[in-house]
Order: C-alpha cells, then structure tokens, then sequence
C-alpha cells in the first residue's frame, strides 16, 4: 500500500466512523456488530479504492457501501425466522378485520410518558428487529429518521404507493409488537 | 369489516393528502369499529417514539480506542 493511501485510511476513521457507526446502531443495535460494519466498509472501500472514479463524495461512497453490508446482515438473520403473521381476516364474515387477539387496544398512548427508560428503548428495537428485511431499512429510514418520502422512495427504488402499502402493513405489525412486548410485561 | 384498507388510510394519511372520501371512510368507520378508533392513536404514539430513536438521542458510540484500532486495522492491510 502506497503512503497517499495510509494517510487516507487514517483521516477516512477521523471523519467518517462516527457518522458510519450512528447509521449502522440505529439499524443493527449492537454495539460490536455496527462497529464491524464500520470496519469492514473502511476495509471493502480501500479494497476497491481503485473503482472509485471520484463520482460521488468519499461520504457517499463509503456510506452505500455500509448500506449494502447492513441489508447482508438483515438477509442473513431473516432466513432463521419463520414468514410474516397476518393480522386481518382473509375470509369469512370479518374478512378484513382485524384478527382476534390483536385487536388494537389504544393502550399505547401510556408509554409516551416512559421513552426515557432504555427497557422501552430495546423494545422498540426488538420491534424493528423483527420486520420482514426488505422494509427494515424502509422503516428506519421513514420512521426513524423521518427522510422525505421522495428521497426514501428513490434511495429504495420503490414507487409512493409501495411506500403506503410497506409502511402500513409495518406499522401494524409494529403497533402490535409493541403492545405484547411493552404493556403485557 | 374493511380494518385493512381504513388502516392503510390512517397511515397513508401521515404520508401524504388523503382525499374527502378516504377521509370520511375514516370517520364513518370509526363510528362503529373500536379496533380502528384505538388504531390511531396507537400509530400516532409509533410515529412519536421511533423518531426519538434517532438524533440527538444517541444511542451509542465508538470509544477513542476502538477508532484506533480500526486504524490499526485498516494499516496492516497490503
């Protein structure tokens, strides 16, 4: 490795890794695992430096590198869990109501008052953590971190529409898990 | 029973303008349905928790030592 690269390697940790590392804790919540990623995608980019024709900023570059490490863990961790849950009927008198047992109560309105307490934090979390992957990242960047629904939609390659539908049928999803997970403890 | 589309409605209405007959879809519905009158409020606190996720409420960070021995790392490379 010649010196210009070292001293790249160096200044890319000084400027990037904080950035890099608060992406990846907000999607993966764990601190060992994000700071791998944060490695890894120092270590895929100056692999490949070569590639990088200077297109794009070094910020963006580096971070869509970490985007695709991030979407290889969620695929990875999926494959061990089992397929998505209804929650409305698909037939009979109540098609499309909500399924019984999950039942939207209001309930969750109470815990507002406790979002300082981190035991609702990794609850929330968890939550997130259990989505199908192919929206994880359409979530938290949605709901999380509260992206434009233009820029969500094009970073993702989705239309508005798909938008609705995944944030919908997620939230439901989300609104349940916290319930169980949160008010039935 | 259409919980399914006046849900999709309810979160399709954070996104972006619902027209007069999604909106009075809503509220007729809500009328008779208790799942779908407690949905909102529900999907309203989501919206509220899950950005406090974000920002200045960090979550985490890297040490000064871990930073360094990322560069350690990244320098033994060939």
């Amino acid at each position: 490795m010649n010196e210009t690269v070292k001293i790249d390697a160096s200044t890319w940790v000084d400027e990037y890794a904080d950035m890099l590392f608060n992406y990846a804790i907000i999607r993966v919540n764990d601190h060992e695992l994000a700071k791998d990623l944060v490695q890894d995608t120092f270590i895929s980019g100056l692999k490949s430096l070569a590639n990088f024709e200077g297109k794009s900023t070094v910020k963006t570059w580096l971070f869509s590198i970490l985007k695709r490490k991030i979407i290889d863990h969620w695929r990875k961790q999926e494959s061990r869990k089992t397929k998505a849950f209804t929650f409305f009927n698909s037939e009979g008198m109540s098609k499309g109501g909500f399924v019984e047992g999950h039942q939207p109560q209001g309930k969750l309105p109470e815990i507002e008052a406790q979002m300082e307490k981190n035991e609702l934090r990794e609850a929330l979390f968890y939550c997130i953590g259990a989505l199908p992957s192919k929206w994880k990242g359409i979530v938290v960047d949605k709901l999380v971190e509260e992206k434009e629904s233009e820029d969500v939609c094009n970073d993702h390659d989705i239309t508005a529409s798909n938008l609705w539908v995944i944030i919908h049928r997620a939230k439901v999803q989300l609104r349940d898990c916290l319930e169980n997970k949160w008010l039935n403890l | 029973m259409n919980c399914e589309k006046i849900t999709y409605y309810i979160e399709k209405g954070y996104l972006t303008e619902l027209n007069i007959t999604e909106k009075i879809q809503i509220k007729l519905h809500q009328l008779y349905c208790k799942c779908c009158k407690n949905y909102e409020p529900d999907s309203l606190t989501l919206n509220k928790v899950f950005k406090l996720l974000a920002g200045e409420n960090k979550v985490d960070e890297l040490s000064k030592q871990e930073k360094e021995a990322i560069k350690t790392a990244l320098e033994r490379m060939d």
